[in-house]
């Protein structure tokens, strides 16, 4: 018998974007394709100088948007080992971007093109539209009707480096490090550097969860954006490096969220965007269902306040890419009060179905 | 005699009948909370009837402060070629005879002799687990069985993933939604859903009882959710002929390519400003619940929220007697509040809110049992 949430898991296709927005095939989809989810979301290798989003003219969104434009040097999240540059305004202001960035677009922001200049090694570009109605939407502007460009200051704090404010994490209760390590040191997991909250954030904005034992299957190398950080957009998303069996969270079974999310699996190979080389499962719903993405990138679509967890790696190839968009400025991951063996007590439980 | 050639509005398919894009709602908030003139009121059924408009709703009768304006719109709609909506609130329903009962009287109360759609109001996960069991249901599933009514439909008021379920037992012909613009990021996945068991949907409150003009100008609020992808069609309380007219030339004129981005757009910077109004931004995750009284915190705080937002308690109060709400009340456990992912004190809020209900409950004085 099928499992209740197995409609929740969505794969990916390699396919062509929106009339005009990407040169070449990406994975992407709209709210939905993702039952409804109130955003859509893109992603493609950048291995070669090209231009996008869109091709030519420019774009306006009645949704407010994040592009991201994010490492793959599995060493080093924090370079991005090319250059580009993106138009942001009527004014056609250009901004260079060097590093791991991200691009707040606010609703009504005429954008784009992105030209990407100089590609020393592949990175990744990823865009999420949120508080739409899910679908994609534009309004395209002709390049014909653009002004000339000019360099400007107007739109720069849009564009903000792709790294953790740690402010955000000390004062997220859910995500706090010196209560996270009191959970573990309670369950006798003990830490190699014996440091603060550094030792699961370094200095330099990246979580390193895995080292510090959050969790063996947690990230090598991650980043987690807010939506303090983000012109206080309704967003909170991640991106990070995963190369281990074993499950995410160690210190907890179940949590929920006020607001549904989606939980993003992608390949990190421009050789294979079809193959992100592992295997996860991720516990769904009230009865605790165990739903499995395979090799081929997909996306599991949270609804908020539907209990999920335990995340596990069941094998591991390669490294992958784990994305989490969820749309909230905060990220609040209660636990679920669960019975020894992980399930959820009845108590817990509304009276509700399909579920 | 010369016969009035009758415009045609852009019509959509729902259910067995091919329905205006834009509704009429009789019988809402507005009018409950007494804010028409009758013959204004009646004026505006003529008009929509001349322009066009063949979805009618019915809304809530049984507390309209003016029983003589139910017949003067029966007299219109039973000279009419339309769809006529009749709600059976399934929030207030024990049985499969009181669902019979709550239909007959509206239908005495109007003077009608046809119901076109049987619309079970407020379905959200607990009410319809309640109405499979009650009889309320297989009552609903024999009256259009039977030929009493020709389509059965719902107002669906949860999260989208409980309406998938709901929707695989096939009994439904079409649903019905809220969507203004400060639903459309929640509710519009509600949209896709009916379509995936292509069935239309009709929404509702897009003008938030007029209140988010005050932000919005009508055409966007319109646009907004004409447009939106799996709409049949946008009901509207119009209480005037003048509004009617305006919203009719909305629907004939507007374009999606020109007006649906640039009214999301608009939509989206009310809803911004509306949200800052808000007590707590809470998004009726509903992990506060369940509550062990019964006491339907998160949907009272919204309410209240909702009163906040627009600066008239009086509707919400209306929709919180409509949702019978009023019946539970917070013993300060703190359950709920433990629970809340955002730490909101959800109990204290909505007890706050449901004292302020039932004075304004008192002021409208729809409830009073001579009305009825």
């Amino acid at each position: 018998m099928a499992k209740k949430c197995s409609y929740l898991k969505k794969y990916f296709e390699l396919r062509e974007g929106p009339q005009g927005l990407y040169p070449e095939p990406l994975l992407w989809k709209e709210g939905p394709e993702m039952e409804g989810f109130a955003g859509n979301f893109f992603y493609t290798f950048v291995t070669k100088p090209t231009q996008f989003h869109p091709v030519e003219g420019a774009v306006i969104h009645p949704y407010n948007e994040v592009l991201v434009f994010a490492s793959l040097d599995l060493d080093d999240i924090l370079q991005l080992h090319g250059e580009l540059t993106i138009e942001l305004g009527e004014e056609r202001e250009v901004y260079t971007i060097t590093e791991p960035s991200f691009v707040c677009i606010p609703a009504g922001l005429q954008h784009g093109p992105v030209k990407v200049n100089n590609v020393e090694r592949p990175f990744v570009h990823f865009a999420m539209g949120i508080e739409g109605d899910g679908t994609y939407q534009a309004e395209c502007i002709a390049p014909a009707d653009l002004k000339d460009p000019v360099p400007g200051e107007k739109y720069a704090h849009l564009i903000k480096p792709l790294r953790t404010n740690m402010e955000n994490i000390l004062n997220d209760p859910d995500m706090n490090p010196e209560k996270l390590m009191a959970e573990m040191e309670e369950q006798g997991v003990t830490f190699g550097s014996g440091m603060g909250y550094e030792a699961l954030m370094d200095n330099k904005g990246v979580l390193r969860s895995a080292f510090v034992q959050m969790g063996p299957g947690n990230a090598d190398q991650m980043v987690w954006i807010f939506g303090n950080d983000m012109e206080d957009f309704n967003l909170n998303f991640s991106w990070g490096f995963y190369n281990s069996p074993g499950k995410w969270h160690r210190h907890g079974e179940v949590h929920v969220h006020p607001e549904e999310e989606i939980l993003i699996f992608v390949s990190l190979d421009p050789d294979k965007p079809l193959d992100f080389g592992a295997e996860v499962e991720l516990g769904m719903g009230w009865d605790d269902e165990r739903i499995v993405i395979s090799r081929t990138p997909g996306l599991y679509v949270c609804p908020k306040g539907l209990p999920h967890l335990p995340e596990i790696t069941r094998w591991v190839d390669r490294p992958f890419g784990f994305i989490v968009c969820n749309i909230d400025s905060g990220h609040a991951s209660p636990w679920v009060e669960t019975d020894e063996d992980g399930s959820i007590l009845d108590s817990e439980r509304e009276k509700d179905f399909g579920f | 005699m010369i016969q009035k050639e009758k415009k045609i509005l852009v019509s959509r398919q729902y259910g067995n009948k091919q329905i205006s894009a834009i509704g009429l709602g009789l019988c809402g908030l507005r009018t409950l909370a007494g804010h028409f003139k009758k013959d204004e009121a009646v004026a505006a059924l003529g008009k929509a009837l001349e322009s066009g408009i063949n979805y009618i709703d019915l809304g809530f009768p049984e507390l309209c402060p003016d029983k003589a304006l139910l017949k003067a719109y029966g007299a219109l709609l039973n000279n009419a070629d339309v769809s006529i909506c009749v709600k059976a609130n399934v929030l207030k329903l024990t049985s499969g005879e009181e669902l019979t009962v709550q239909l007959r009287s509206c239908m005495e109360a109007y003077g009608i002799t046809k119901v076109t759609f049987l619309q079970l109001y407020g379905v959200n996960r607990t009410a319809w687990n309640r109405i499979r069991g009650n009889g309320v249901l297989q009552k609903a599933d024999e009256l259009k069985e039977t030929g009493a009514v020709e389509n059965l439909s719902m107002h669906y008021t949860d999260d989208r993933f409980y309406l998938k379920p709901i929707l695989q037992e096939g009994i439904f012909d079409g649903i019905s939604i809220e969507l203004s613009a400060i639903e459309l990021p929640r509710n519009s996945g509600s949209l896709k859903i009916a379509g995936d068991f292509h069935l239309g949907t009709v929404v509702t409150g897009a003008l938030k009882n007029g209140c988010i003009l005050s932000e919005l100008s009508l055409k966007d609020a319109i646009c907004a959710e004409f447009f939106a992808p799996g709409v049949s069609s946008v009901l509207l309380e119009l209480l005037t002929a003048e509004e009617v007219q305006k919203a009719v030339e909305i629907s004939e004129t507007s374009d999606r390519g020109k007006d649906y981005v640039r009214a999301q757009l608009a939509a989206k910077k009310a809803r911004d400003a509306f949200y800052k109004k808000r007590e707590i931004q809470c998004e009726v995750c509903r992990c506060c619940m369940p509550c062990p009284e019964g006491f339907n915190a998160p949907r009272i705080a919204e309410l209240y929220n909702e009163a906040l937002m627009f600066d008239a308690p009086e509707y919400s109060a209306l929709q919180f007697e409509i949702e019978n709400l009023a019946g539970k009340e917070c013993v300060h456990c703190g359950k709920c509040q433990s629970k809340c992912p955002r730490e909101f004190e959800i109990g204290t809020i909505a007890t706050k809110a449901a004292e302020l209900f039932r004075s304004q409950l008192k002021e409208v004085n729809c409830c009073d049992p001579r009305r009825v």
